[in-house]
């Protein structure tokens, strides 16, 4: 069974690990073109996650975004690179992991 | 050739476009009590317009896109709001001001009161609007407004104190009413930065065209052609000083002004200056209105321009029509020119930051910039510019109510 | 756009400026509806165009009062929408291109009902270019 939602609706939103834990919010929605018999479609293929996405659901822009990334390093802010299939949204309005932090931060650093 | 013909008619632009109802109103009003004390700020917003309006065009002409449509493309829907409603009220509010400029002159020149003149004012701003290309609008009233030249000759005629007219470039305190002053302070560079000046210009870059082969034309004409605008304004505080300050003249009506130039130029100057405040009140009415329909329209991305007909683009040509007939209502009830100019230049000063500050992020945005991004003088000046803004923003609403008289 | 490199929605879609087959602006990615099926990738579906997708990005205040005004020109509240599918994206660039007549569009309603109404009517209005 197929349901609708809008990006807005998960932009912002908070995502938790397996274990509960706070990643961050979604910031954005990577998407690619995915090739099949009837066509073609965009399909979403990563989630960024970011540690400050709070600001990205406030301003609602791209420039919320990359003053996040910039001030990176020097504010500790980091973006995580999801997998579609990492994330669980049958909930959207709480989007899960299916993984924890540390397979999470384990996948990054490799 | 044509290069070069594109810069002349830039700078034409820019000396004629620069005089309007605010810049005149404020710089007769500095003039006048202040002699030549207040020429700092002037200065101030002529540097800082010259620094927005190579930035907004650069923009325009590397990305092909407006300021408009980038802040709402990179700031999201609700930011892009704020920054509508901020510059829409303000930008009609100096609309307003600018019609009834026009009826002003139109008095002084015949005798009949303002408020009759001010709905066939906007009728004629409307017709020119409907039929004429955005080259008719930018630089058929500009070219008109060389006429303001005559402000410079009668300032010089004037014979000023040129050492004290240099040593007033340098920021000073008030020796007296300080919230006057720094009200005035305030007003001048409202209406020197206003907002829909570099709107305009980014949304005219776009109109004609340009490229990044632009950007030598763009640097020329955003600074030579504030800078002679900007002269003029000059002369205005200058003559001011001159003729109205030593007779402790305080400036309560527009049609004090009309003597303003009959020292120096003799009746020649009353003229003159009635044709002048005319001719560059008429071209702002047309410029801020068509800013307001650019504004709403590349915002949500309606189809927009200029030189389309009406019809083509039924929801721009309407915004603009609705906002010259609706900016004629004050003028036509009576509400005098000065008042809507000294309250719209304040206020002006205080939207600043909406759209000074995003700046800050495109003019550095390699995606949209490409190699043209700010380099570190352009960087400083839009930082300096975007504190400044913000300083007028918390102070420009005290001071209308101290200062404002 | 790099189709290869990937789309980044938020950055490359959402706010972007469309035009139709025609290049005529036709408005900006309002909302982007995106399909969810269990066990499969969220797939872009629709680019939402118009008034009420717009307003709720703003906030709830902005959709009664839109609603209200819908309620007052009894129309029902998505009234103006377009919803355009994604399938219809030519190019994403600084604009986004679809092949879509964006006259025919529900979005499109207001400027064709100025045209028809009132701008067309007035002398001068009509013809291509100036």
């Amino acid at each position: 069974m197929s349901r609708e939602l809008l990006l807005s609706h998960l932009i912002g939103r908070q995502v938790r690990d397996a274990d509960g834990r706070k990643i961050g919010r979604i910031e954005e929605l990577l998407a690619r073109i995915e090739l099949h018999e009837h066509g073609n479609d965009y399909v979403v293929v990563e989630f960024h996650v970011g540690a400050y996405g709070l600001m990205e659901a406030l301003t609602g822009g791209v420039f919320a975004q990359k003053l996040v990334q910039r001030m990176g390093s020097v504010v500790g802010y980091r973006r995580f690179r999801i997998p579609w299939e990492w994330m669980d949204l049958s909930d959207p309005l709480h989007p899960r992991l299916n993984h924890t932090r540390v397979e999470l931060e384990t996948r990054a650093e490799s | 050739m044509k290069k070069w013909l594109e810069i002349a008619l830039g700078i034409v632009t820019g000396i004629g476009g620069f005089l309007e109802v605010g810049s005149i109103a404020t710089s007769a009003q500095a003039g006048s009590e202040f002699r030549y004390q207040l020429v700092w700020a002037l200065a101030l917003g002529v540097i800082s317009l010259a620094f927005l309006m190579e930035m907004t065009g650069r923009l325009a002409a590397v990305s092909k896109r407006t300021y408009v449509d980038l802040l709402r493309e990179h700031f999201g829907m609700r930011f892009f709001l704020v920054a509508l409603i901020a510059v829409f009220v303000v930008s009609l509010m100096v609309l307003m001001a600018e019609i009834g400029g026009v009826g002003t002159a139109l008095q002084m020149a015949t005798g009949i009161a303002f408020a009759w003149w001010a709905v066939p004012v906007a009728v004629l701003g409307w017709m020119v609007l409907w039929r004429g290309t955005f080259g008719i609008v930018e630089q058929g009233t500009a070219t008109l407004g060389l006429l303001a030249v005559s402000f410079a000759v009668g300032a010089v005629k004037a014979h000023p104190d040129w050492g004290a007219l240099g040593r007033a470039f340098i920021p000073s305190r008030p020796t007296e009413n300080p919230a006057r002053y720094w009200y005035l302070a305030v007003s001048i560079l409202g209406a020197s930065i206003s907002p829909y000046l570099y709107l305009f210009y980014s949304a005219g870059a776009v109109e004609d065209g340009w490229t990044q082969d632009y950007l030598g034309v763009n640097r020329i004409t955003s600074g030579l052609g504030n800078l002679f605008g900007g002269t003029l304004a000059l002369a205005v505080i200058v003559t001011a000083a001159l003729v109205f300050a030593p007779a402790h003249i305080q400036i309560e009506r527009f049609e004090q002004l009309g003597s303003l130039f009959v020292s120096p130029l003799g009746r020649a100057g009353f003229w003159l200056f009635v044709a002048t405040l005319c001719i560059t009140c008429f071209g702002a009415t047309l410029e801020i209105a068509l800013s307001i329909a650019y504004l709403i329209a590349q915002g949500f991305g309606w189809e927009w321009s200029e030189n389309l007909r009406p019809a083509r683009n039924s929801r721009f040509s309407t915004v603009y029509t609705v906002a010259i007939l609706v900016a004629a209502i004050p003028a036509a009830l009576g509400i005098s020119a000065l008042s809507l100019t000294n309250m719209s230049m304040v206020l002006s000063a205080a939207s600043l930051p909406f759209t000074v500050i995003p700046l800050i992020a495109l003019m550095n945005d390699g995606n949209v910039m490409g190699r043209h991004c700010n380099g570190w003088i352009s960087n400083i000046a839009l930082i300096s510019i975007s504190v400044l803004s913000i300083a007028l923003f918390f102070v420009s609403l005290p001071l209308q109510i101290t200062g404002g008289g | 756009m790099a189709a290869l490199d990937g789309v980044q929605l938020v950055h490359d879609v959402q706010d972007a400026c469309l035009c139709d087959r025609n290049g005529r602006r036709i408005g900006r990615v309002d909302a982007l509806a995106l399909t969810l099926t269990e066990g499969k990738p969220l797939r872009v579906s629709t680019i939402l165009i118009g008034g009420a997708v717009r307003a709720e990005r703003v906030g709830t205040w902005m959709v009664r009062l839109r609603g209200a005004i819908a309620a007052m020109l009894h129309h029902d509240r998505d009234f103006g929408v377009s919803r355009v599918p994604f399938s219809a994206v030519r190019v994403i660039g600084g604009t986004i291109e679809l092949d879509v007549d964006g006259a025919t569009l529900p979005s499109s309603r207001l400027e064709r009902w100025l045209g028809d109404h009132i701008i067309g009517h007035i002398p001068g209005s009509q013809g291509e270019n100036k």
